[in-house]
């Protein structure tokens, strides 16, 4: 409130005389003045007007019927002491003037009949006194209210400080602990990145769960789709973990409860055990949508209202964190899995498969690829590659690798080689048979001139060697020829059955010479069987082999010659102690024109014609060398079951 | 005894004529087919050594040629014929029948002078 404000209503004059003529005479004096100006005829109706009206000033007259105005304006100075007072008089003697003063402190005085300019100075000058004293109380007043505002206020805030101290200290002892719960739970989650798998987890959730006493084991159920369930559980200090089928429909959709009827049947159907109360929690998984749960826990509890609360509201600020970790674990294992598959599938494979880095290092490789190139090769062998270019993506970037898969195509190619050789042999054979007539012409020629020479020149002419020499070249020639010709054409000679101990008898001398320095050792098997052949060739067989076996030896070798029976073959084979055959050619030597044997020596055709004979009949001729120990070539030809 | 060499290759017909002519027969040497046929007409041999592959006529066809000109009751077709060869095809005296000879020789000849015997032997049945 501001008390310098001027009211807004004119301050009120309480004029008081017992003739109407003055108090018109005032009205009419104060009209137009800002004064609101109110007229009694007698002290008390002015006195019933004090009561309604908040008058500032009063002028009364000092002569009325009732009481005199000293009297008057000591009552009101009595009741209303913030009044102005005024009194008009027509005499002023001292004693009135002096009781007017001492009783009502009568504030001016103006005398009858009046000076117009005095009294609205005086009735002024009176209000400004009124506005003044009544400022002044105002102010008084106003101090008093607000002394009693601030003491209030004072009285208020020490409540107020002693509330909050005592805040303060809830506060602080609530702070701690929730500080602790905060540490328990940081403690909770660190103990739970260290897990690694589903035990380790039941692990940490079982020590958390055991600061709740009366609580059991809890046994944790991982629902792996929505038959199969895998039960974990503590037994004797041991974890556990079993395979459980039939999991109630009731688990897909569960939320947190306790001592539900479902479970509780469950329970007992799968624990074997009685219980009191059970809680069960499910977990789900981080970031699903799904409502059915990963794992559902189910804890055995004695706990009372309250404590329940205090283990579910810890339960429920661990259940995200052991989610994340559950979710981790999960996906770890399906990883796992998914990885032993692929390496299962990778390994699977009969073929070699490597995966290759730009630098064409081996980065990874399945088993077979290890077995295949790892160690020495124990024959050469021949691959096809499908090289396939693949992109790894490895969080941003890019890892480029070649992926190699080795179709092992040996037997293909030995099929291959095999078919080249016998074209090889078709076209020896063709080309033998157009040629070989060729040259027999002019060989039969040089050969018949050479003979009709030494026939006629004296034998002590010097060019009769040179002639017998020309003459054995030639029939060398013409041996060649032979051979070669024994590609293109049949033989015209007739099937025999023969029992191979004799036929191997019956081409020995021909080697007469070959054999003069070796020795011979024979080893045959009286129930060798009969075979179909044609005499003349199987002994060229023979031929070949013993004559082979006797060069590569030299002198003192020893040539062991054996027969035997097996399966539906006779067989035999011719061993020499030798120098043996190298690994790399030992294919070749069974090509046409292929010859370790010096220029002029061998003509490249012995074993590869003899090859051709055997296979001819349906048998085969192999061979079994190692360096330094000599050469076994075995001849297999089936026997004619009787 | 008159012979008539018919091979293409000059060495081998070379060969047979000094063999034939060391033991003193008469020899008369032909290079291909054709001329086999003008010296069997001229030179009026008892024996003619014929090879089967030549260019040109071959050995059948010269007998074929040469016994198309003559009349088949001339003395000069009573020749002996010998067909050398060395093919596969012609290795008995069957097949030198057939292709209108008398005797059949393979070649290459082992001991040409044990030929010349065999077939002073033949020409004298």
């Amino acid at each position: 409130m501001n008390v310098q404000q001027t009211p807004k209503s004119p301050p009120k004059v309480l004029f008081v005389d017992d003739e109407e003529s003055i108090l018109s005479a005032a009205r009419r004096l104060l009209r137009g003045r800002n004064i609101e100006i109110i007229t009694a005829t007698s002290p008390l109706e002015a006195l019933e007007i004090m009561t309604k009206e908040d008058c500032w000033v009063i002028v009364s007259d000092y002569r009325m019927p009732e009481m005199t105005g000293t009297e008057l304006l000591e009552s009101i100075k009595r009741k209303f002491p913030h009044v102005t007072r005024l009194m008009l008089t027509g005499f002023l003697e001292r004693p009135v003037i002096k009781e007017a003063i001492n009783r009502a402190s009568v504030f001016r005085f103006i005398t009858k009949p009046w000076d117009e300019t005095e009294l609205i100075l005086g009735i002024e000058t009176a209000i400004q006194h009124s506005g003044r004293r009544k400022t002044n109380s105002q102010l008084v007043h106003e101090i008093g209210v607000q002394n009693q505002l601030l003491e209030q206020l004072t009285q208020n805030l020490e409540s107020e400080v002693n509330k909050r101290t005592q805040g303060i200290q809830e506060s602080k002892t609530l702070a701690e602990s929730k500080q602790r719960l905060v540490r328990e739970l940081t403690a909770f989650v660190k103990n739970l990145s260290r897990v690694e798998d589903v035990s380790e987890l039941y692990d940490v959730v079982f020590h958390e769960m055991r600061k709740f006493h009366d609580v059991s084991e809890p046994y944790l159920f991982l629902l792996e789709g929505q038959k199969k369930s895998r039960l974990i559980w503590r037994s004797s200090r041991n974890i556990r973990e079993k395979v459980v089928n039939q999991i109630p429909k009731h688990f897909h959709s569960l939320s947190v409860r306790t001592s539900s009827p479902d479970d509780l049947i469950w329970w007992k159907q799968n624990v074997k055990k009685q219980c009191r109360s059970l809680l069960a929690i499910p977990i789900r998984a981080r970031e699903t949508s799904s409502t059915q749960p990963v794992a559902v826990m189910m804890v055995e509890h004695g706990l009372a209202a309250n404590a329940l609360t205090l283990l579910l509201d810890r339960i429920t600020e661990r259940l995200q964190a052991v989610s994340i970790v559950l979710d981790k674990i999960l996906l770890r294992e399906q990883l796992v899995m998914a990885t032993q598959q692929w390496e299962a599938t990778f390994n699977g494979f009969n073929d070699p498969i490597a995966v290759l880095d730009q630098q064409d290092r081996v980065v990874r490789a399945n088993k077979t690829y290890l077995k295949t190139f790892s160690g020495p090769l124990q024959k050469e062998r021949s691959f096809r590659i499908n090289t396939y270019s693949i992109n790894f993506a490895s969080r941003s970037t890019i890892i480029p690798r070649i992926v190699n898969y080795y179709y092992d195509t040996t037997h293909e190619r030995d099929l291959y080689l095999k078919l080249v050789q016998s074209e090889k042999l078709a076209a020896v054979g063709l080309f033998a048979g157009n040629i070989a007539h060729e040259l027999n012409n002019p060989l039969s020629g040089i050969r018949a001139l050479t003979q009709i020479m030494q026939s006629e020149i004296e034998t002590t002419n010097p060019f009769l060697t040179d002639i017998h020499e020309i003459e054995k070249a030639a029939i060398r020639c013409q041996q060649i020829i032979k051979n070669l010709l024994s590609f293109s054409e049949p033989s015209n000679d007739s099937f025999e059955e023969v029992n191979l101990n004799d036929m191997i008898d019956s081409t020995l001398p021909l080697l007469k010479t070959a054999l003069r320095l070796v020795n011979l050792r024979k080893y045959y098997d009286s129930n060798l069987g009969i075979v179909c052949i044609q005499s003349s060739q199987i002994q060229q067989v023979i031929f070949n082999l013993i004559n082979n076996a006797t060069q590569a030896m030299g002198q003192d070798g020893t040539l062991t010659l054996r027969t035997w029976s097996e399966g539906r073959y006779s067989c035999f084979s011719i061993a020499d102690t030798g120098s043996g055959i190298p690994i790399e050619i030992q294919e070749r030597i069974f090509e046409p024109f292929f010859t370790t044997k010096g220029v002029g020596v061998g003509t490249g055709l012995g074993l590869s014609v003899s090859r051709s004979i055997i296979e001819k009949y349906e048998g085969k001729l192999s061979l079994e060398s190692s360096m330094g120990r000599g050469s076994t070539f075995t001849v297999y030809l089936p026997r004619v079951i009787k | 005894m008159k012979v008539l060499i018919v091979d293409d290759e000059f060495i081998v017909a070379k060969a047979l004529a000094r063999a034939f002519e060391s033991r003193n027969h008469q020899v008369v040497l032909a290079h291909t087919g054709e001329e086999g046929v003008e010296k069997w007409e001229s030179f009026a041999p008892e024996v003619v050594l014929l090879d089967v592959v030549m260019p040109g006529l071959t050995g059948p066809q010269v007998i074929e040629e040469f016994r198309r000109r003559q009349d088949s009751n001339s003395p000069l077709s009573s020749a002996k014929i010998v067909l050398m060869t060395a093919h596969s095809g012609v290795r008995d005296r069957a097949a030198a029948h057939g292709l209108g000879a008398n005797e059949f020789i393979q070649k290459p000849f082992e001991d040409i002078f044990s030929l010349v015997t065999q077939i002073e032997k033949m020409v004298v049945r």
